[in-house]
């Protein structure tokens, strides 16, 4: 793979570059609007210029983006509620315009119906919801999943080092509860291949973390919470690209290129992304008296380009058209065993069409449709014919045609296809009143193959199945008091269908065919109430389901039989926060959030193994509760420090009294889940200072971030003399980001795990140790 | 002199016989037993505990001065190894293995007890990762054997020191289409008889063929591979059973087979045995679960054993296994109600249901013997605890001992 990507990496580069030649012909102006008091963005303010003919509409963040001609103009700023603000500007390429709007209660009349659409995202601002900002996009992380990491309420299990798999929970619920989006759009069958974790962090705007409640707009039925990337906005010229180099023979690249063409409108995007690690760090391996070894086959690789075409005067207020292609090879490292040989393999070819709209045949109506499909090679190949140990000792394979995992050897040359579509149509009556309708639908067939397989069992285990969902969402959102108040009640309906087929047990040769159709119900409530311009009160309230995914509907054909019966998950659950911010003096913001939480799970999804291992299925389960509360601060002490500490407390119960059928006491009824971490913290700082060197737009930002997760028990707490648990880790990483020509390169020298301790995920997997890395970014715009 | 000689080791086998101690059946050379003024004369037992995830989960065992009436959590627990149970052996010493399914620590520990009923750790074994261990018998003070499942395995070890002696690779033995995995063993005259399971990748046999291979305890090497294709039945001992190989009076070593778990029609499960003095089973002895009417049962015939423990006298208590005792038998082993306890006369070649006995999940199937009695673990409808059944009177009694858990290991050092 190496080697591989050696050859790609200078044709994409090649490819990339090659295209800056393409010349500037349309500016853009772009930039945040904010509360002048509280510091907090404005979401739905519009921003205009050329005597109204231009305009543009601030999103959740406060950021907007208006395109338009070069040269001198003004701009003007409004906001219900907030005075007018106007800025003269003198246009080239690009500029970033930052406005601080002044609340004005007696001039709301200068606020025309205008607003009125662009206040279907307030909505937003009453989940629970956190937000990842560009601070802590750059600085030590590496990735997503280390932002995430750090972020309260949120837990990352990596199971090893660069590409490893990882679980995401937010609140301690995880997997398949969560729902991961991209710019809204959820990853759905798309994640079995690729994880956020892969988007570079540069290509990204913020990160959301939705706890509990999912946005209507989201589509899917994702329970647990839900985290959306949101990938950037860019000005007409863009070029972003970067190259780290650190331990473990880690190499990442991307790059991303955007030009728009002035007289048409269009705008060409283009990136891509390599990513190449050995993953060669040492392990200790506890299951084997902690000898320490070297990890020696782990290497990942990853490729990915894509381009973009985005049209702004079709019709459509956005009309964009996406391809990506990515390659991806893993090998799998051993733990117990010596693995030598087995490996996943995937290729995959993604399309996507996005349609925006505003006033859509009717005053207020804004459009917003998506489409994608996803096609898949993917596989797991493992056909050695000798296992080894760590003393190098030669075993047989795991059965008589080879294999080095499960029981079975594995040539997996499978399919797979996705189909998905999601159609959101708010409709702002006045400004209190806002409606929505939100429709997603997915259908996806895979055609497993595996004739190694299939002959290593004897059977035929691999059949291709179908299944199609349809999400039907409506809501209403309701805002008084000048907007002190805000409410969103959504009503969701939930439809699944699958086909396939399958062996139900081994007295039966021929597979029986499986279908299933089902529907259900749920909803959810969020409100928020602003005391002062200072202090709020969220609170929400939830009752929602989440379909079963193929694979635990109809099984997998060889490892795990089908559920038609299984019914999906049900969450009940409730937030209350309360949000302090404040904008103080000098500029710098002070926030302290506050938030307690209950929630819910009945019949929950489990796997659940037979007498025999490879006849496991899942099965509704169990019920767990969890009550939570989270604490986070986070401010500017001073212009030059800013400091930031959150905690979570998450206790997750086994509320089943008896034993499923049976009268019986259940043994665990009361106890904590198991393998979730219950008590997280972190704590972080970074001290910036511009010219520290002299000079002028240079930018310099020493960084330092701590993470505690307490230990916790892998199985139910029982005995005292348990012994089985996942340590107390206490991980510290560092950076000094170093920036100059007004940000146009940045140099990174990052460590993770700075003390090099030890730290070990899911009871066995032991993570790496002192990650060293060095990061150039070059960015021009 | 000869006479009493051979009296005195009739009754010294007999007593070992009613141990229903899987290595009890090897009286020469005898493993260096624990003082009797120290021995623990109690009761040990052993529950499980399933993780929300499903495929894994934790075990526990405890001991107690004797079989006394009550609710036991696991609080008091000393940790074993989910999906295997403990094992303990004449000398009085209790081995107890890693999680069968792996991800746990690789070493065998053994456990003493002490007159009270305190556990000791006597020592560590570390075993290959992924090894699965089953079943462990005592040749004497300083050999033993370990079946590892997962790599076709026997490891001779020393029990004083830990320390391991030789491996005895058996992948030799397996079938064109099959992995071999040495399941539950008993010496016998200084021969080991393992029990094969011949494997595919669905962890079940691919032909009815009875397997063992016995090793020759002074050389540590195969002298024979024991396979018979006549008697119709397979998968020669369950592995996580130590009693599934066992020795009656008249040293003739019975064996369960498991056949296909009752899931392929063509594969059978039942009884056969190997007379003493013969390396060979028996041809002209069975028990097919297939063919046994099982008195007392409606659906007359049972799939396999899950659980057997020989209680003297030809009687073989059991829990006989029958998908047809619950609609959804098949579907759902977690809350199927199919395991029956049925005492089986070895000499009679017949089956009844032992009539006022819980019927089990088969998470939870136990079986020990208590003094006179024989005690059923047992995970019913109503109660997870131990029964007792008096086979003099008939009586049923319990759930005597009532447990947080899967029982899934009883046994008194109790004579």
């Amino acid at each position: 793979m190496a080697r591989a990507g050696r050859k790609w990496l200078p044709v994409l580069l090649a490819w990339l570059f090659g295209t800056l030649t393409v010349a500037a012909q349309e500016a853009v102006v772009y930039g945040t609007i904010t509360d002048e008091k509280t510091g907090e963005p404005l979401a739905g303010a519009s921003v205009s210029a050329v005597e109204g003919r231009v305009g543009a509409v601030s999103d959740a963040g406060g950021c907007y983006r208006l395109r338009i001609q070069a040269g001198r103009m003004q701009l003007t700023f409004q906001y219900m509620g907030y005075k007018t603000a106007r800025r003269d500007l003198t246009v080239h390429d690009s500029l970033r315009c930052d406005v601080r709007l002044r609340t004005a209660e007696n001039e709301l009349g200068e606020v025309t119906v205008t607003a009125r659409s662009e206040m279907r995202r307030l909505k937003e601002s009453a989940m629970p919801i956190s937000v990842i900002g560009q601070r802590q996009l750059q600085g030590t992380a590496s990735s997503i999943n280390d932002v995430l990491a750090r972020t309260v309420g949120v837990t990352v299990r990596n199971t090893g080092g660069m590409g490893s798999a990882s679980r995401i929970s937010v609140r301690g619920l995880e997997g398949k509860r969560m729902g991961m989006y991209v710019d809204d759009a959820p990853m759905s069958q798309l994640s079995n291949f690729v994880a956020l974790n892969d988007i570079p962090t540069n290509m990204i705007e913020r990160i959301e973390v939705y706890k509990g409640i999912v946005p209507y707009k989201f589509g899917g039925s994702a329970l647990g919470g839900a985290v959306n990337v949101v990938t950037k906005e860019y000005p007409p010229v863009y070029f972003d690209v970067s190259y780290e180099i650190g331990s473990f023979g880690t190499h990442q690249v991307s790059a991303v290129m955007k030009r728009t063409d002035r007289r048409s409108g269009l705008q060409f995007g283009i990136g891509g992304v390599c990513t190449l690690a050995k993953n060669n760090y040492r392990m200790a391996l506890d299951n084997l008296g902690g000898r320490t070894v070297e990890r020696n086959h782990d290497r990942f690789g990853k490729i990915m380009g894509g381009m973009s075409l985005k049209a702004t005067k079709w019709w459509f207020d956005e009309m964009k058209l996406e391809l990506v292609a990515m390659k991806t090879r893993q090998e799998i490292q051993g733990i117990d065993f010596d693995v030598r040989e087995a490996y996943n393999h995937s290729v995959n070819y993604i399309t996507a069409l996005t349609l925006k709209r505003r006033n859509f045949f009717l005053d207020g109506l804004d459009l917003d449709f998506d489409a994608g499909y996803v096609a898949g090679r993917y596989g797991l190949r493992d056909k050695a014919m000798h296992r080894y140990d760590w003393d190098g000792r030669e075993l047989p394979p795991v059965s008589a045609f080879g294999g080095e995992q499960n029981s079975f050897p594995s040539d997996g040359r499978n399919r797979s296809g996705e189909l998905t579509a999601k159609l959101n149509m708010g409709y702002t009556v006045d400004m209190h009143h806002t409606v929505n309708l939100n429709i997603y639908a997915d259908r996806t067939s895979l055609h497993p193959s595996d004739s190694l397989m299939d002959r290593a069992l004897g059977f035929r285990s691999n059949f291709p199945s179908r299944m199609n969902t349809l999400t039907v969402g409506f809501s209403y959102d309701l805002t008084l008091f000048g907007g002190r108040f805000q409410n969103a009640f959504t009503l969701k309906s939930f439809l699944f269908s699958s086909d396939s087929r399958s062996i139900d047990t081994y007295s039966v040769n021929e597979p029986e065919p499986v279908r299933v159709s089902k529907n259900y119900l749920g909803f959810s409530d969020a409100l928020r109430y602003k005391f002062t311009d200072d202090l709020m009160l969220k609170a929400s309230f939830n009752s929602e389901v989440r379909i079963p995914t193929s694979e635990e509907l109809i099984g997998n054909g060889y490892s795990i039989l089908a559920s038609p019966a299984l019914k999906p998950e049900r969450t009940t659950g409730a937030n209350v926060g309360l949000l302090y911010r404040r904008v103080k003096a000098d500029g710098g913001l002070v926030e302290v959030e506050l938030n307690g939480f209950y929630n819910q799970l009945e019949d929950m999804i489990r796997f659940t193994p037979d007498m025999i291992p490879t006849m496991a299925r899942y099965r509704n389960f169990g019920s767990v509760r969890t009550k939570g509360v989270e604490l986070e601060a986070k401010g500017d002490v001073c212009p030059l420090l800013y400091l930031y500490a959150n905690g979570t407390y998450q206790d997750l119960r086994d509320v089943r009294k008896t034993i499923p059928g049976t009268e019986v006491e259940n043994p665990t009824h009361g106890m904590r889940i198991p393998n979730v971490p219950y008590l997280l913290a972190n704590f972080g700082a970074e001290l910036h200072r511009e010219n520290l060197f002299g000079g002028r737009g240079q930018n310099t930002r020493l960084l330092f971030d701590a993470s505690y997760v307490h230990r916790y028990f892998y199985d139910f707490e029982m005995s005292k003399y348990q012994e089985r648990r996942i340590p107390t880790s206490l991980t510290m990483d560092a950076a000094v980001e170093h920036s100059f020509d007004n940000d146009r390169w940045t140099l990174t020298l990052k460590m993770r795990n700075l003390a090099g301790r030890r730290v070990v995920s899911e009871l066995n997997r032991p993570l790496p140790g002192r990650y060293v890395g060095f990061k150039v970014r070059y960015l021009f715009k | 002199m000869r006479n009493l000689k051979s009296i005195l080791s009739a009754i010294a086998m007999m007593a070992l016989v009613c141990s229903c101690s899987s290595d009890s059946d090897n009286p020469v050379p005898n493993p260096t037993p624990t003082p009797p003024a120290e021995a623990f004369k109690g009761v040990i037992f052993a529950t499980s505990i399933t993780n929300p995830e499903g495929n894994n989960g934790s075990g526990y065992m405890q001991a107690l001065p004797d079989m006394l009436s009550g609710t036991y959590d696991n609080s008091n627990g000393v940790p074993v190894g989910f999906g295997v149970s403990p094992i303990p052996v004449e000398s009085g010493s209790v081995y107890v293995l890693p999680d069968y399914m792996g991800n746990a620590k690789a070493e065998i520990v053994r456990y003493g007890i002490d007159a009270a009923g305190k556990w000791e750790k006597k020592g560590v074994l570390p075993i290959p990762a992924g090894a699965a261990a089953c079943n462990i018998v005592e040749l004497n003070s300083e050999k033993a054997y370990v079946s590892l499942q997962g790599l076709g395995i026997v490891m001779a070890f020393n029990p004083a020191t830990m320390a391991r002696l030789a491996d005895i690779d058996l992948n030799s033995l397996r079938q064109e289409d099959t992995r071999v995995a040495p399941a539950a063993m008993i010496i016998r005259n200084g021969k080991l008889f393992v029990g094969l399971n011949q494997m595919n990748a669905q962890y079940m046999p691919a032909r009815n063929n009875i397997e063992l291979a016995v090793i020759d305890t002074k050389t540590d090497k195969v002298e024979k591979h024991i396979v018979n294709t006549t008697l119709g039945l397979c998968f020669a001992t369950r592995p996580i059973s130590p009693r599934s190989i066992f020795m009656d009076e008249n040293r003739d070593i019975y064996i369960n087979c498991i056949g296909s778990f009752g899931f392929i029609p063509e594969f059978h499960g039942g009884i056969v045995r190997i007379k003493n003095g013969s390396t060979d089973i028996d041809p002209g002895y069975s028990i097919r679960c297939d063919q046994t009417e099982v008195s007392g049962l409606p659906a007359k015939y049972a799939d396999f054993f899950g659980e057997v423990c020989y209680g003297g006298n030809g009687q073989l208590y059991a829990y006989a296994n029958c998908y047809l005792l619950d609609p959804k038998g098949m579907e759902n082993p977690y809350l199927s109600l199919t395991n029956i306890p049925v005492v089986i006369d070895l000499k009679q070649k017949s089956i009844s249901v032992i009539k006022g006995m819980e019927i089990s999940n088969p998470q939870g199937i136990a079986i020990g013997r208590y003094k006179n009695l024989m005690v059923f673990g047992s995970a019913n409808k109503k109660a997870n605890g131990f029964y007792t059944y008096n086979p003099a009177t008939k009586e049923v009694a319990g759930p005597v001992m009532q447990v947080k858990g899967n029982p899934t290991f009883f046994h008194s050092f109790a004579k």
